[in-house]
């Protein structure tokens, strides 16, 4: 990346110029160690003229869009124009504005539809859609009494709050693009959600010099013509040759297949990476995070959410049900099937009523559930994902096999039961057994599942060849037998 | 897989919907589960009764179906409690199914926070404001996507209040009711541990369903789980009530298909 590009975004963008759009949060320092500085990487390279052109749903200022993009909007969502003139028209207008400038909303990779991250980049790619279509829902069900489904749910959660930060300024805080709302009694969630990834230790160190050498001084500048050549010329003299550099720092980000590598140019601050040993600094605020209570009856809950979704008109709504019907949280009266599956017929009703604008996630534990209560409240979800915690035994095999690679060690099933758009369509895609996830520091992994092999028995016979070979009287016995035998 | 490509026939006459001469009001249940998605078939039926016969299955062709021209000019009409206007109405813009040709009683939107609090404790008159909706017109096909949603919504609804107070009226209204259950709880014969007043609620309706109806289409999703090749079975049986149309002559053709859906087309084959 040339310093003096990006010498030329801070100076030309002006706060309302095209690369507003591309600003990084405040407290990132302007540019995420983990993921700009990155070397061989391109995605941080300012928005000039020609990536306007090429995207100009994205770069483009507000007024090209009013009047260019929002024909564009109008096709790419295949809107009907007589039925999109039933609706509010400055409504309309609003959202999808909000739509084509939004930088936590891109289009699906195998739909026509528009998607918004789960804030889980694996579970992004698991869901197909590289994300959760507008107007859609996901359920993720947790079979025993593990807690995974919280990280997902938090990870939902604060990537609204970071997507709502992207603007960079005070303000964004009030006048942002997106807006969370909790259903749940835990008020607490907004403290104990995770900040983003700052790299390791070493990343850090090497962000901070780089962010030394882009302050404006006289060497720095001397310095520039040398450093705006590419790194990979002078230190790798082979591997270039291979486009290694390029593809390791692609597969650092998890992005090893090419159309998301170029697609990750454009939507480059889509899904963030995040720290669950972290908080995020400064915590969520009441302008960017709701909560409603789920104590109360079923259409003030809903009635109450109605009324944040219209007070945030031209914003992306993130809905999250944390542990739905957990005994702790919920009232005993809850857990009747009209009170339940009430709520959420509710809530679906709403997610599909301003479906240009609102994602809804929801996590639930199998456990206390009767058959047909599931049952119900599955049938009410687009997307459903299970998670099929590994009993003891299958984590102390795993652990034994990748000895020294706890990295490596799986920590349940993930088996996909619906897909959003496609089920709806008929298509079946419930998949039994085929991923499995881990839970790490950096992020949480969803990947094709195999049974491991245990080579113990091997590393065993290993071992007595090299006994035999190592005792010199056992060779000579083994000799002599071997004459025997010939003789 | 060397299989032979076949179209959707469910009477002896090679039809789909035999064009019904009588006074009678006949039923078809079409029973799913949540990743065997009945939308392809519901899409079949209203391009069926509205073009004559349902062209988009199997490509383009629909050959050797016997098309039954008339319907023209009489309305289906699909009441859903899972899916809003727009799921249906872009569903068939894709078929190109004239908006006038179907009307659409969307029992989604709202219906838990205006409808059901309006008619707080009395449960039949909810009942009888969402038949209100639709028009009477005896020779319309009627579809109702999970009417069974209404026992979990409605507190104290039973079986037989649903079926005699909903499901009948609806049934007067039209010549062919074709409802759609989801069976999910009922799958692979598992006996539930708790069950309970509710769960056997649900049990009679759809076993209600099952004696009234005169052809049963089952869908069932692969049991292996995803494949490229195959979604699932689409199995057809008689109901409880026989197809006794002197006029015409015809039966129920049981039969099995294996069928798959990609991408807005689905394509029925023989196993």
């Amino acid at each position: 990346m040339s310093f003096r590009k990006r010498g030329e975004m801070l100076n030309g963008g002006g706060p309302g110029g095209p690369g507003a759009m591309r600003r990084t949060l405040p407290n990132r320092g302007g540019v995420l160690p983990n993921r700009g500085a990155a070397p061989g990487r391109t995605s941080m390279a300012p928005p000039t003229a020609d990536n306007n052109n090429r995207i100009p749903v994205r770069g483009a200022s507000n007024s090209a869009v009013s009047s260019v993009g929002l024909t564009t909007g109008m096709n790419k969502l295949n809107i009907n124009s007589d039925d999109a003139m039933q609706v509010d028209e400055s409504d309309n207008n609003m959202e999808l504005l909000m739509e084509l400038n939004h930088p936590g909303v891109r289009p699906s990779t195998v739909s026509a539809n528009l998607v918004a991250s789960t804030g889980c980049f694996d579970l992004d790619k698991l869901l197909s859609h590289m994300g959760l279509p507008l107007g859609h829902s996901l359920l993720i069900e947790e079979e025993t009494t593990t807690d995974f489904q919280s990280i997902l749910t938090k990870l939902f959660a604060v990537q609204g709050v970071v997507h709502n930060r992207l603007n960079g300024t005070g303000d964004a805080h009030k006048q942002g693009n997106t807006h969370v709302v909790f259903i749940s009694m835990n008020q607490f969630m907004a403290k104990e959600l995770p900040g983003v990834y700052k790299g390791s230790r070493k990343e850090i160190k090497k962000s901070k010099i780089k962010e030394e050498e882009n302050k404006l001084s006289v060497q720095n500048l001397a310095n520039q013509e040398s450093k705006a050549q590419p790194t990979r010329y002078k230190d790798l003299k082979i591997a270039w040759k291979y486009k290694y550099n390029d593809e390791s720092s692609g597969k650092k980000h998890g992005l090893d297949d090419n159309n998301d590598l170029t697609l990750s140019d454009d939507y480059k601050d889509y899904t963030s990476q995040f720290d669950i040993t972290s908080r995020l600094l400064p915590a969520a605020t009441p302008q960017e995070l709701s909560f409603i209570s789920p104590m109360q009856p079923v259409p003030t809950i809903l009635s109450q959410l109605e009324t944040i979704i219209k007070k945030h008109k031209d914003k992306l709504i993130r809905i999250v049900v944390p542990s739905f019907l957990h005994p702790a949280m919920y009232p005993p009266q809850m857990f009747s099937l009209p009170n339940a599956v009430g709520l959420l017929h509710g809530l679906k009703s709403i997610v599909k009523k301003h479906s240009n604008r609102t994602v809804m996630l929801m996590t639930l534990s199998k456990e206390p559930l009767t058959l047909l209560l599931q049952t119900q409240i599955e049938s009410m979800f687009d997307g459903i994902v299970d998670l099929e915690p590994f009993p003891q035994e299958m984590l102390q095999y795993l652990e034994k096999i990748y000895k020294g690679q706890p990295n490596k060690v799986q920590h349940g099933l993930v088996h996909l039961i619906k897909l959003p758009v496609f089920s709806d369509r008929g298509e079946m895609h419930h998949k039994h057994a085929e991923y499995a996830f881990k839970n790490g520091k950096k992020r949480f992994e969803i990947e094709e599942w195999s049974i491991p092999v245990d080579d113990g028995v091997d590393d065993g016979s290993d071992k007595n060849k090299k006994e035999d070979s190592s005792n010199p009287q056992r060779q000579e016995a083994q000799k002599q037998t071997k004459q025997a035998v010939d003789f | 897989m060397t299989s032979q490509r076949q179209d959707l026939v469910l009477f002896s006459n090679q039809s789909v919907i035999p064009s019904i001469q009588d006074e009678q009001h006949r039923m078809f249940l079409i029973t799913s589960t949540g990743s065997s998605g009945p939308q392809w078939l519901i899409n079949a039926f209203v391009e069926t009764h509205s073009k004559g016969s349902p062209q988009s299955l199997n490509g383009a062709s629909g050959r050797n179906t016997n098309t039954n021209n008339d319907n023209h000019n009489v309305m289906t009409t699909i009441l859903s409690l899972v899916h809003g206007k727009e799921h249906y109405t872009s569903n068939f813009q894709k078929l190109q199914i004239n908006s006038n040709e179907y009307n659409i009683v969307d029992c989604m939107t709202d219906l838990v926070m205006k409808q059901i609090p309006k008619y707080q404790g009395n449960k039949l008159k909810l009942l009888q404001s969402i038949v209100d909706q639709i028009d009477n017109n005896t020779r319309q096909v009627i579809i109702l996507d999970q009417p069974e949603f209404l026992l979990s919504l409605v507190a104290g609804l039973t079986a037989d209040e649903l079926f005699n107070h909903f499901i009948n009226l609806i049934w007067r209204k039209c010549r062919l009711l074709i409802i759609n259950n989801n069976v999910d709880m009922f799958q692979d014969g598992v006996i539930n541990d708790n069950v309970n007043r509710d769960f056997v609620e649900f049990q009679r309706f759809v076993t209600m369903c099952h004696y009234k109806a005169a052809v049963i289409l089952n869908l069932r999703p692969l049991a292996t789980g995803h494949a490229k090749d195959i979604t699932g079975t689409l199995k057809i049986t008689r109901g409880g009530v026989n197809w006794d149309d002197e006029k015409s002559n015809i039966h129920v053709v049981e039969n099995e298909y294996l069928y798959l859906t990609e991408k807005d087309s689905t394509r029925l084959f023989y196993g």
